[in-house]
């Protein structure tokens, strides 16, 4: 089994920068002596990871679990390169894609056809790999004669189907999700489901941050309890899932 | 940040693990740099978004500038007592070089603000935003030549081979954008003032900038101000090409050592501050 994701130590601290501490204050503060000065070294931040290890091989599933601000989506960030941790090591062997917002880039007044190679560029697909998967995510969509009109003229069904068709023409090595991928309209429901099984198959690493058990049961083979930044479980998921809803009792 | 401990990525990572801040600035600028198939893809979706079912498209701005320039050139060679056939040439030149140099510095202040969407959902190298701004900056100052293409039908005169010394001229311009925008998009992204205070500078600037007026008009303060005014010599690099003229020795010292001053001193900010960037917008 190949190491795929290696995190060691990793802590991260972010500075929260407040409006008044402006550059009104940079100056001030140089020419000011005295009570502003008090402030200067105080510098507000956040800990919002604290000393995380673990690693994921190939085939691993891993589900983040944790209440609201316990850094689900942090890690993540860390994880898609966003944030630079602060302390600690992070290895990722092969390409990560993260799918936040599932399409990036996506701009109401450009035709599905350039919205499609937008999203296809930002993500990073080569010129080759666009013009192989396109007629493909056309045809997903059933949009037709639709793909050559501006987005906004869509209903929110035919976008969510575009965003739904872009992502999961996608190949990643280690694909990181929040709140996993949705789906769209009943009808394609069915047709959705099949294409989205055969995506998440091709994924050798996967990690999906949810508050839905049921989605992270369906997803994942692994979990990871996460509480004020630190890990408090990890390990299959009956374990960590048994953990979670035991602190939301508590609560 | 302190025990930020060096890693090797194994195998063939694409994905390199964490290294020491200046690998990382480093690694950004040269991946960035590199990527030229996105960044010219962005900047000229850009500029199409922003003409969209317009019929002349960026010809909009183009416009506006010619027909400011037609009737300032008008005014200005009655009050300088030339003809305007003297007047345009110089002024259309480098009024339009002008509007290449403040676009560059005012949209280089969103570099990181205004594409913040991009930064917080991907982790595409910084400078690839920097290098965006400039390069579309340059494709719509390649829209605003017609103008003075269109002065010299109408002025009689004609180009000659000094002309190929833009292509210099521009270089200087595109590499020292690249690294301005990247420059005032940390700051202005820092502390959200210093666009206000860029864009009552660069008004200014106009002024004391030899655009409307010739330095030899001011007699020997003139050529001081030309002499400290770095801007100058920076509308003289690609100005003096259009009207037939090598630009100076003197223009290209000053510009070059400058850039590599602001490329140094920014690159050491850049490294020194490439993990907090992002907190930041």
């Amino acid at each position: 089994m190949a190491l795929k994701i290696k995190v060691e130590n990793l802590s991260l601290t972010i500075p929260i920068i407040s409006p008044d501490k402006s550059f009104r204050h940079t100056l001030m503060n140089k020419y000011i002596g005295g009570n502003i000065n008090q402030s200067k070294n105080s510098h507000v931040s956040v800990t919002a990871l604290n000393n995380i290890n673990f690693s994921l091989n190939s085939g691993d599933r891993l589900a983040l679990v944790g209440h609201n601000g316990a850094g689900k989506t942090t890690l993540l960030n860390v994880l898609a390169g966003i944030y630079k941790p602060t302390q600690g090591t992070l290895i990722c062997n092969g390409t990560v894609t993260p799918l936040f917002n599932q399409a990036p880039g996506i701009d109401k007044d450009d035709t599905g056809l350039d919205n499609i190679r937008t999203v296809c560029m930002f993500l990073g697909m080569s010129e080759a790999e666009i013009v192989q998967r396109t007629p493909d995510i056309v045809e997903f969509t059933e949009l037709q004669d639709f793909i050559h009109l501006p987005v906004r003229t869509y209903s929110s069904g035919m976008l969510a189907r575009l965003s739904f068709a872009i992502a999961t023409s996608l190949q990643p090595d280690i694909l990181l999700l929040d709140e996993g991928i949705s789906v769209g309209d009943q009808r394609f429901g069915h047709k959705a489901k099949a294409r989205l099984d055969k995506f998440y198959n091709t994924i050798d690493v996967m990690i999906c941050a949810s508050h839905s058990e049921q989605l992270l049961r369906e997803l994942c083979n692994k979990a990871m309890l996460l509480n004020h930044g630190r890990i408090q479980a990890y390990g299959d998921l009956d374990t960590v899932f048994a953990a979670y809803n035991q602190v939301q009792e508590a609560v | 940040m302190e025990n930020v401990s060096t890693t090797i990525p194994i195998e063939s990572a694409n994905f390199t693990a964490y290294e020491s801040d200046l690998a990382l600035a480093k690694a950004d600028v040269l991946n960035g740099l590199r990527n030229f198939r996105l960044w010219h893809y962005i900047a000229l979706t850009e500029i199409r978004r922003r003409y969209r079912r317009t019929i002349i498209g960026p010809f909009w701005t183009t416009l506006s500038i010619g027909i400011f320039i037609l009737a300032m050139s008008i005014v200005l060679s009655a009050l300088w007592n030339t003809s305007t056939k003297d007047f345009l040439p110089y002024f259309s030149s480098g009024y339009i070089c002008w509007m290449l140099m403040s676009n560059l510095i005012l949209e280089g202040c969103y570099t990181f603000v205004g594409n913040d969407h991009y930064l917080k959902q991907l982790s595409l190298p910084y400078i690839i935003y920097a290098c965006m701004t400039t390069w579309r900056n340059l494709m719509v100052f390649a829209h605003h030549l017609v103008i003075f293409a269109l002065v010299l039908l109408y002025c009689g005169h004609s180009l000659n081979f000094n002309l190929l010394f833009i292509v210099p001229g521009l270089l200087i311009i595109f590499f020292t954008g690249i690294w301005l925008c990247l420059l005032l998009g940390m700051l202005c992204a820092r502390y959200r003032d210093v666009q206000q205070i860029i864009t009552s500078l660069l008004q200014l600037a106009m002024f004391v900038t030899p655009i409307m007026w010739k330095p030899e008009q001011l007699g020997p303060k003139g050529l001081l101000i030309t002499k400290i005014n770095p801007l100058y010599h920076y509308l003289s690099i690609i100005r003096l090409p259009l009207l037939g003229q090598m630009p100076t020795i003197e223009n290209w010292l000053v510009t070059i050592s400058l850039s590599c001053l602001l490329v140094l001193f920014t690159f050491a900010l850049f490294t020194k501050k490439y993990r907090t960037l992002i907190y930041w917008l």
